[in-house]
């Protein structure tokens, strides 16, 4: 028996081994061809680069203009929604979820192609457009995120008992359930936001000049740069994934804590 | 009628995915049944299913298929093998990492594997350095095997994220029953954790298709369009503009899509579903 288990032990340690280097050379490999020189040497030069890009930085402002946008809409439409779900009728919320699903049934190739031939001109005549398009593609992630942080205080209970001591609606929704939610709300903000600095489908289609179509373009020209912006990038993700986890362990502290 | 009335709160939400969903998902249909001069016709249909776009639908579902049993194997024994190591921390930087590549893919991974297997990536020149001259015959990253290796990077990360949890609800008593009843380790993987698995990573494998099936960035960035999956098929119909009904080719391949993603990611839920009475 002792044999076997060592054969197993071993062959479990070289597949994590494996996998271990399958995950990081990638990275390191990419960053080792972004930051460093022909002599060897670490240089920021492919970064200061492009921040002497105009157009790569003029496509960094427009996507951080449309995720913000995107951001406000996704939370305008869905915190309302979710809070009126939870306290109305809670008996709709199994389809409505199911509905707010159908986002990943059809790709987003897909789904720009039938934009680009349903939307007026005057819609389709500015990037705002991407905003729609965008709360749409994220709608799975971002009502998903929201409905959790709202499933997980059971939202009626709270809001019934802020009522009974006397709060106004107002009140009660500002006071007691908004504070409670926040950790959902931040996590559909950032899940938003990761997906607006990676899609390159719509905006492709659509002809505007996001990050990540210009990014593809600059990397036919200038490959260390792209590489760069590509280290960068998924650093970006990495960060605003670890601030969700973050949140996630910094509320289940609180509790703790007041228990 | 009072119920009717509570429905109306949910009216923002509805209609907004009504006009930016609906609409589009419309003009795909209507489009697709119709021909340039907007009459009647099925010819897309049959346009599509010969010639480049019956083979862009082949090197899709090649791809897809290819990528996801790949993905599944491999991200099954990764995350076996990290639920049952002994080292938490090794456990959470996999998940974390997992979820980050996972949600990466797009145009930066393409650009990153240039730096590994492009024509001056890293492993390009220790493999050479070694004598394994990988572009010495017709061998580029912008072929399909090479394709296929950085779909595997968001597709690995993937199918570990999915099936993480899965070893969490394996209870140890299911193993200690099975062992007090004289089961050996090949009887209880053959007779309980595969038939309880089975539906499930039945499942993983379509999720994994459809997700491969329906990407499109990596594939233009990385190839600029000289693989032919659906996809870049259908821009580039788009694009161009210059073919006999030509947008109206494209809503019917973009039909096709959402089929194929539609049944598989459909067929995803369904066994997830199934399979959850095991996990309380």
């Amino acid at each position: 028996m002792a044999p076997l288990k060592l054969a197993a032990t071993a062959f479990r340690g070289s597949i994590i081994f494996l996998g271990l280097v399958f995950f990081a050379l990638p990275v390191y490999a990419a960053s080792v061809f972004a930051f460093e020189n022909s002599e060897g040497q670490y240089t920021l030069d492919p970064l200061r680069n492009a921040s002497a890009n105009q157009e790569l930085m003029q496509s960094l402002s427009l996507t951080l203009q449309i995720s913000i946008g995107t951001v406000f809409l996704t939370l305008l439409l869905l915190v309302p929604t979710v809070a009126y779900l939870h306290l109305v009728i809670p008996g709709a919320r199994a389809w409505v979820e199911f509905l707010t699903l159908t986002p990943l049934v059809i790709p987003p190739i897909v789904q720009g192609v039938g934009f680009l031939y349903s939307m007026p001109v005057w819609l389709k005549a500015t990037p705002n457009a991407l905003i729609f398009a965008y709360t749409i593609l994220a709608l799975p992630f971002s009502y998903r995120a929201i409905d959790a942080a709202f499933s997980a205080i059971d939202a009626k209970t709270l809001y019934d008992a802020a009522r009974s001591l006397g709060a106004k609606f107002s009140y009660a929704i500002r006071k007691a359930l908004i504070p409670n939610v926040m950790t959902g709300i931040l996590s559909a903000v950032f899940l938003t936001i990761a997906l607006v600095l990676g899609e390159f489908a719509y905006a492709s289609l659509l002809l505007w000049d996001t990050f990540p179509t210009v990014l593809a373009v600059a990397g036919m020209s200038n490959a260390s740069t792209a590489v760069a912006l590509s280290v960068v990038s998924l650093l970006g993700v990495w960060l605003i994934l670890s601030g969700i986890s973050g949140l996630g362990r910094r509320k289940y502290r609180k509790i703790e804590i007041g228990a | 009628m009072k119920k009717l009335v509570g429905y109306l709160g949910l009216a923002p939400l509805i209609s907004f995915m009504a006009i930016f969903l609906g609409l589009p998902l419309i003009a795909i249909l209507r489009f697709s049944f119709l021909n340039s001069e907007n009459q009647f016709t099925l010819n897309n249909f049959v346009t599509i299913s010969s010639g480049i776009y019956r083979e862009a639908f082949w090197l899709s579902f090649q791809l897809s298929f290819t990528s996801a049993v790949i993905s599944l194997l491999f991200g099954f024994l990764f995350s076996y093998s990290i639920s049952t190591s002994q080292f938490a921390p090794l456990k959470r930087a996999v998940a974390t990492a997992s979820g980050v590549l996972a949600n990466t893919g797009g145009v930066p991974l393409a650009f990153m594997f240039i730096a590994v297997l492009g024509s001056y990536g890293m492993l390009t020149t220790w493999l050479k350095n070694v004598g394994v001259e990988i572009y010495g015959g017709s061998w580029t990253l912008y072929s399909f095997s090479g394709l296929l290796i950085v779909y595997l990077y968001f597709q690995v990360p993937l199918m570990v994220l999915i099936s993480l949890p899965l070893f969490e609800n394996i209870r140890s008593e299911w193993r200690d029953a099975a062992t007090s009843l004289g089961a050996s380790t090949v009887d209880y993987w053959r007779k309980i954790l595969i038939p309880i698995l089975t539906p499930q990573l039945l499942g993983f494998f379509l999720l994994l298709f459809a997700n491969s099936f329906a990407a499109y960035a990596t594939a233009a960035a990385l190839t600029s369009g000289s693989l032919a999956l659906v996809p870049v098929q259908i821009a580039s119909l788009i694009g161009s503009n210059v073919q006999v009904d030509g947008v109206n080719t494209a809503m019917a391949l973009g039909l096709g899509m959402v089929l194929l993603v539609g049944i598989s990611t459909v067929g995803y839920a369904i066994l997830e579903k199934r399979s959850s009475q095991w996990r309380r």
